[in-house]
């Protein structure tokens, strides 16, 4: 009886449902008028309804189900047939038949098309744009009245969050990140929403600004510069040095001495010069000579304390500058380092000698004059017999 | 007549549709245009002496929000599963829809295709990691797409 209503109300709506009868074998037997609108080619009874429905193959054991069983009853939804969409239902007819029903869905299946398409293209859209912000190196927090929205990647890295659900999480919990110096996105937001601000997380320094993104999304942008200022420090070191003995060049001297004065600090100047270098290049060539002047370098450096500067100036000629007033005793410890090279034994070359010249500053000094009473002390030293040390 | 229904299985957008496409009709459209439900193709393919006919199911796209409905996996012989070798995610996917194919079709064959391998440079294509049963295809190109319907209509049928 039920199923005399369903032939019954497909016959009454035929714009929705068309139906087929098939018996044992899947030979069709009856079929409804319209039918053959979702096929190829007309429909024959006595054919195989898999000719015209090949959306049955596979379909044979639930077939042969409903066959025996009776109640059991199969749809397959959504498949399309000659521009129309259709549900496909396998209902029981008589022990010997089965009841094909082709529902036509199209309408409704074309809006949902309409929906899905745009969804998807949404969602690659979302897919490209979430790749552009996870390979950014910076982190990014969006959030919305104080609740977070979104954080990329290296975000969810920093904070060994698993995922975006994780992070909402805490928001819950009044943001547990509890290294931000703040209480609420909206005081960060109005901390960096001028400029970009220094802001301390753990032990790394970030650099964090604030946008607002239309009228209720915040987004911030942590720029970490920890070890970007190592890189420069790293960088400026290596600008400073000399290369061949690794001390200071004069460039970063000048730059120290001047400073120095320009705060009436009282710095005594020695300006070192190796004795006979002349003769070492040319007796031993200069490769040799290099490595005088960097066992020189190193013998120096030895005795001198951490903040003393100690540069060269250029060919054999060195630079000290001592932040001491007591004059006598810095000359006491050039006296020492004076007599050290001169009972050193130098590889290759053997015994040298080093003559130095003296100045400490005065008021009103300035980088130039201090240099020249130093230089003219050394100019004494070197034309009264050379290794000793003269001051000015 | 044997008739096999096989499926095209993977995420949205990876070219399932082009694919079939390029197979069936050696044509190839840019455009890209969402499957919604099913839609069957045939195809003739003599195997040796016996007359044989592909039923390809062109099944839509798993999103995020929604994976693919069982019934249309019922009475598969087997699967052509589809990633897109640019989106990392319809990769990691694939195991995915390897095991829903297999949970629902135990004894079914199945072939993976890394599609759109057009718009990998030439060393990413030279250098792209393929294991036994798998192709690096490009629809719009034609590359390899026989091979991938080939190798599993084999794998059916003998």
């Amino acid at each position: 009886m039920k199923n005399i209503q369903i032939i019954l109300n497909a016959i009454l709506s035929q714009d929705v449902f068309e139906y087929i009868l098939v018996d044992r074998r899947y030979r069709i037997t009856d079929f409804s008028e319209n039918v053959s609108r979702y096929f190829d080619e007309a429909t024959q009874g006595g054919n195989d309804i898999r000719h015209y429905l090949p959306e049955i193959v596979g379909y044979e054991e639930e077939i042969q189900t409903v066959l025996e069983k009776g109640n059991n009853r199969y749809v397959l939804e959504t498949v399309y047939k000659n521009n129309y969409y259709i549900n496909i239902i396998l209902e029981y007819y008589s022990e010997e038949k089965v009841l094909i029903l082709l529902h036509n869905t199209t309408e409704i299946t074309l809006s949902k098309l309409e929906l899905l398409q745009y969804s998807n293209e949404n969602q690659l859209l979302y897919n490209t744009i979430k790749k552009i912000l996870d390979s950014q190196n910076n982190l990014l927090l969006v959030t919305s009245n104080n609740k977070i929205e979104y954080a990329n990647r290296k975000f969810l890295e920093y904070f060994s969050i698993k995922n975006l659900d994780e992070l909402k999480e805490r928001r819950e919990k009044n943001f547990s990140i509890s290294s931000l110096p703040v209480k609420s996105f909206n005081e960060l937001y109005a901390y960096a929403k001028d400029e970009e601000k220094e802001l301390m997380i753990g032990e790394d320094t970030f650099l964090v600004k604030a946008t607002m993104l239309e009228t209720t999304y915040q987004l911030f942008t942590f720029s970490k510069v920890t070890k970007l200022s190592e890189a420069n420090q790293s960088l400026e070191e290596k600008i400073n040095r000399d290369p061949l003995t690794g001390l200071y060049r004069k460039s970063f001297f000048d730059e120290k001495l001047a400073e120095a004065l320009e705060y009436e600090q009282t710095v005594t100047l020695v300006i070192a010069d190796i004795d006979n270098f002349k003769t070492v290049n040319d007796h031993y060539g200069h490769l040799a000579g290099d490595s005088v002047l960097r066992e020189f370098a190193d013998l120096i450096k030895n005795q001198l304390r951490e903040n003393d500067i100690f540069a060269r100036w250029g060919g054999e000629e060195f630079l000290i500058l001592f932040n001491c007033s007591k004059q006598e005793k810095i000359v006491e410890k050039i006296e020492t380092i004076r007599k050290m090279v001169e009972t050193h034994s130098f590889e290759t070359v053997g015994a040298l000698t080093v003559s130095f010249g003296v100045a400490t500053s005065r008021e009103n000094e300035t980088v130039q004059s201090l240099l020249e009473r130093a230089d003219r002390a050394l100019y004494f030293a070197k034309t009264n017999g050379k290794n000793m040390v003269v001051v000015k | 007549m044997i008739r096999k229904k096989i499926l095209l299985l993977g995420d949205f957008n990876v070219g399932k549709t082009s694919l079939i496409q390029r197979y069936i009709d050696n044509t190839f459209d840019d455009k890209y245009l969402t499957t919604i439900g099913v839609k069957i193709s045939k195809k003739f393919l003599p195997v040796g002496t016996i007359e044989c006919e592909l039923i390809i199911w062109d099944v839509e796209g798993a999103t995020p929000q929604k994976q693919i409905p069982e019934q249309y996996l019922v009475g598969a012989s087997g699967a052509i599963i589809v990633a897109d070798c640019n989106r990392e995610e319809t990769i990691e996917n694939l195991e995915g829809h390897i095991k829903h194919f297999k949970a629902v079709n135990p004894d079914g064959k199945y072939v993976v295709a890394y599609n759109k391998s057009d718009l990998l440079s030439a060393e990413q294509h030279e250098h792209f990691d393929l294991k036994p049963e798998t192709f690096l295809t490009s629809a719009k190109r034609g590359e390899h797409v026989n091979d991938l319907f080939s190798t599993l209509a084999k794998e059916i049928f003998t």
